[in-house]
């Protein structure tokens, strides 16, 4: 999977959980989730479980700490994925 | 270090117990006039339920207002018996940011049993919070913890938006060898519409309890969410029997 392709499909992902849709649109890397993206930060954790899900992954506690901005969770998902 | 540090604390909040539930009743019933709707029952269900076996407890209410913590405890015990049945006088976890300011908070605080947790705060103070939570409940004392995260902004029990911590936290502690029992806390003033700082001088409320044994097969952020979730949709289940009644 490229960067391109796991970023779209992290930024699908974050979208129904997202308040800021004008923030969503112009997504780039270092667009933070809870802050850019008005994630309530309860949601993260279904976030990181959607994540799991739809890359078929596992998600350990300290990786899911890391995740801030979309590219973070970018590197983790594919680093978890090769 | 930490156990020590909490356990002074413990004795401290004991010793103080008088003065603390003195104030805090004088204050809620002298000052602000609250009454209860159904107190006596309240506290002999209290008693039924939780003198059966021995052990720590989790204490869930529902969140309408910033002062919920401090009627639910002058709800569940007199004085005497929280100094009696260190669990009768639970400790709670206010968000640091609400009191730290403040040095008659803070001390207030430290003597009314709070841990104070930094919410989205660094991983090692999370940690530090986890350890001594660890430590009092092995000791079989109690905690209370607002399962929503958050006062509701709707005035009901919210159940879409609500935080998995205290699901973290009972997967944790299940995984320390500890089995605490859940009891979910209904709580509401007779003119509460939806959330506020205080409730309104004259208030009455009702209030009811019961044990809750949230299971879960999953384990991590699963678990988590799996515990979370029972526990707030019971809240709601006994939210839905008040109005209904």
């Amino acid at each position: 999977m490229t960067q391109d392709e796991a970023f779209t499909k992290v930024v699908a992902i974050i979208g129904p959980f997202a308040k800021n849709a004008d923030a969503l649109k112009a997504a780039t890397r270092e667009t933070t989730i809870l802050t850019d993206l008005g994630v309530n930060s309860a949601r993260l954790v279904d976030i990181i479980l959607a994540f799991e899900d739809d890359f078929n992954i596992a998600i350990d506690d300290d990786t899911a700490d890391k995740i801030r901005t979309l590219g973070d969770a970018v590197d983790q998902i594919l680093a978890l994925t090769k | 270090m930490k156990r020590l540090s909490v356990r002074f604390q413990s004795w401290v909040a004991h010793v103080s117990a008088p003065l603390t539930f003195g104030a805090a009743v004088l204050l809620l019933r002298g000052f602000l006039g609250y009454r209860w709707e159904n107190l006596k029952a309240f506290r002999t269900k209290i008693r039924t339920l939780l003198h059966r076996q021995d052990g720590p407890v989790i204490l869930c209410p529902n969140h309408l207002t910033m002062i919920d913590s401090l009627l639910l405890i002058w709800a569940m015990t007199p004085a005497w018996r929280a100094i009696a049945k260190p669990r009768m006088f639970p400790w709670n976890t206010p968000e640091k940011k609400n009191f730290a300011h403040n040095a008659v908070l803070r001390f207030f605080c430290y003597i009314g049993k709070c841990l104070p947790v930094v919410r989205q705060g660094p991983a090692h103070q999370t940690k530090v919070f986890m350890e001594k939570i660890k430590v009092l409940l092995a000791k079989g004392q109690s905690l209370m913890m607002f399962p929503e995260g958050t006062r509701s902004t709707s005035g009901r029990v919210d159940t879409q938006n609500f935080a998995y911590g205290i699901g973290k936290i009972i997967d944790d502690i299940r995984r320390e060898g500890l089995k605490p029992r859940v009891l979910c806390l209904y709580l509401r003033g007779k003119g509460q519409t939806g959330k506020s700082t205080v409730p309104s001088r004259g208030e009455r409320f009702f209030i009811d309890a019961e044990l809750v044994e949230p299971k879960t097969l999953h384990s991590g952020l699963r678990a988590a969410r799996d515990l979370a979730t029972q526990i707030v949709h019971r809240l709601a289940g006994m939210e839905e029997a008040y109005f209904s009644r």
